[in-house]
């Protein structure tokens, strides 16, 4: 009886395993000896990798590993592995019948058939999609996680119970190491300067739908740095119903540097503008006056007077505007051949009309005839005389000195004046860039400026040699 | 009684101009350009009012800031318009900006100097 129930019981799970092993879709089974010689596979096995009885039984069952597996000796492995423990369970590779690599996860089991006879039973699922959408989830975290610490500006995210569950590396650069898990946004708060408004807004936020943009805030970082933010605040769209803030914060200490440099040369330009302006209000008053006392000789002065105020103003108009062209590298150069000695004549003429009482020595010449912008250049050597002037400190002595070869003209312009410190000369042909020392001479910063653009403009050089308290020597070259 | 003013300026032509007319107004005026000859200017000059430039306010607070010149009435001159440029951070007596209100500036010396 008991046997009969036995064998009955057999062949039941017998039917059942066979039916199973014939008619499973997502399991593929491949039965093989201890030595990994495959004697059976099922259909799904067929269907699924496309190896045919003729194709594969008798085959080791290597056969079925990609040549660098192979290679590392995978498939022995496997084996000793169920021979000694009984089960085993593997990922890898298995090339199909195409040659076409599929990832798939494989449980080997040790059994014994009628016969007493050690057999393997492989039970394969072909994984392939799920491992390819895995890892392309890996990526695409990976990819936003390298975005999100790339960002220079600082993203955190807050949840409705201010805790900081998420924030960058710009983050932890301003505001410390951070516990993700814990940490409390109000310690940030309380960094920043107007925090407690910012943080009422954070929770109308919380509250509404609408988050904010554009409010400011200041920071002392742990070097003592004063930044300044632009901050903006989002709600993060709604999941399993929590409310997570998004906050970026932009660093615009730069810009507001830059404003506030602005607005200082702006104020400078206008008081340096308003000096001939006075001049010409004066101006008028007197020549009214003279002119009620009849008096044409003094009234003719102050109409010079006036004019000489006015072309002062005019120059300053010119260069704040030819500044703004040559910062933007719109200045125009016209070129023309000229002889170049007659241009030095020139320019040393205009100085003499505005400024009789100094002498101005010329030492050697440049009797050839260029190709260049002549007004340009008359420009710079003008610019170079009247500065050799302006900072002679009393002295009534400027030298120019011409030199050629068949390459290049070079102007040096060499006064006795104040000189220029050691640590200036880098700066001394920036835009709006004034020395300490100089400040008591008129002049808004852009001489020199404009003409290194001339000359650039002619593919030349500009440069300096300078002695404190001795005076300067400036330069320019362009090509012959 | 003759009033005295000293004129401290960089600019050659505004310091003539000025010159020519408050001496038109009966003041008599000295200029200087140069910022180191100033207090010598004063102890020989004796002035009553000095008028200098905004770019000068480093001389002006120091004079400010002097025994012997602390009473001397100081009048600057300025071109900005900037309310951090203004020199009302500065204890000056008075101030007056570029380009001149020329009716406005004569009162204002008229009562630094008679002050």
């Amino acid at each position: 009886m008991l046997m009969r129930k036995t064998l009955n019981s057999l062949f039941t799970s017998y039917d059942l395993f066979d039916s199973l092993f014939s008619n499973t879709k997502q399991n593929n089974v491949l039965l093989m000896d201890t030595e990994g010689v495959i004697l059976e596979i099922n259909s799904a096995f067929f269907e699924v990798f496309g190896y045919t009885d003729d194709d594969i039984i008798g085959k080791h069952f290597s056969m079925l590993f990609t040549e660098e597996d192979q290679l590392k000796q995978l498939p022995q492995k496997e084996l000793n592995n169920v021979l000694e423990k009984g089960q085993c369970n593997d990922n890898n590779y298995l090339v199909n019948k195409h040659g076409i690599k599929r990832w798939v996860s494989g449980e080997s089991i040790l059994i014994t058939n009628k016969e007493s006879k050690h057999l393997i039973l492989k039970v394969i699922q072909d994984i392939h999609l799920q491992k390819t959408y895995e890892h392309s989830l890996e990526q695409l975290h990976d990819f936003n996680e390298r975005i999100i610490s790339t960002i220079d500006d600082i993203v955190f995210v807050v949840n409705d119970e201010m805790r900081i569950i998420k924030a960058n590396k710009s983050f932890h650069q301003l505001f410390g190491e951070i516990d993700n898990e814990n940490a409390d946004f109000n310690d940030i708060v309380k960094q920043l300067d107007n925090g407690d408004e910012l943080k009422n807004q954070m929770q109308q936020a919380l509250r509404s739908d609408a988050g904010f943009i554009n409010k400011e805030t200041q920071v002392i970082t742990r070097a003592g740095e004063k930044k300044i933010f632009d901050v903006s605040c989002r709600r993060l769209e709604e999941k399993d119903n929590k409310r997570d803030l998004l906050f970026i914060m932009h660093d615009i200490t730069m810009v507001r540097e830059d404003e506030r440099r602005r607005e200082d040369i702006i104020g400078f330009v206008a008081h340096e503008l308003r000096n001939p302006l006075a001049n010409l209000v004066l101006c008028n008053e007197l020549l009214s006056e003279t002119l009620k006392d009849n008096n044409i000789k003094e009234s003719l002065e102050f109409v010079t007077r006036s004019k000489n105020n006015i072309m002062r103003l005019n120059k300053m108009i010119a260069e704040l505007y030819d500044a703004t062209k040559a910062g933007s590298g719109n200045l125009q150069i016209e070129k023309q051949l000229f002889n170049f000695d007659a241009m030095i004549f020139e320019a040393i003429e205009t100085i003499k009309v505005l400024q009789p009482k100094y002498e101005i020595k010329v030492r050697g010449s440049a009797n050839i005839e260029v190709y260049a912008d002549r007004y340009r250049l008359i420009q710079v050597v003008t610019n170079y005389l009247s500065n050799g002037i302006k900072y002679s400190n009393g002295s009534a002595e400027v030298e120019l000195i011409v030199e050629h070869n068949d390459k290049i003209v070079t102007v040096a312009v060499k006064d006795k004046g104040l000189g220029i410190a050691k640590e200036n000369l880098p700066y001394i042909f920036n835009r709006f860039f004034r020395a300490e020392k100089t400040k008591n001479v008129e002049g808004i910063g852009l001489g020199l400026f404009l003409c290194r653009q001339i000359i650039q403009a002619h593919n030349g050089n500009v440069w300096v040699e300078s002695d404190e308290g001795k005076g300067s020597i400036f330069y320019f070259s362009i090509p012959a | 009684m003759t009033r005295k003013i000293l004129v401290v300026n960089h600019d050659f032509d505004l310091m003539t101009l000025l010159q020519t007319w408050l001496q038109r107004k009966n003041y008599k005026v000295e200029y200087t350009g140069v910022v180191e000859e100033v207090p010598q200017i004063i102890r020989k000059f004796k002035p009553d009012l000095l008028i200098v430039d905004v770019l000068q306010g480093e001389l002006a607070e120091e004079l400010k800031a002097r025994k012997e010149t602390k009473n001397l009435k100081i009048l600057l001159m300025t071109g900005y318009t900037l309310p951090n440029k203004t020199p009302n951070s500065v204890q000056m007596d008075d101030v007056i900006e570029k380009p001149f209100d020329l009716s406005l500036m004569e009162r204002k010396i008229e009562l630094l100097v008679r002050a």
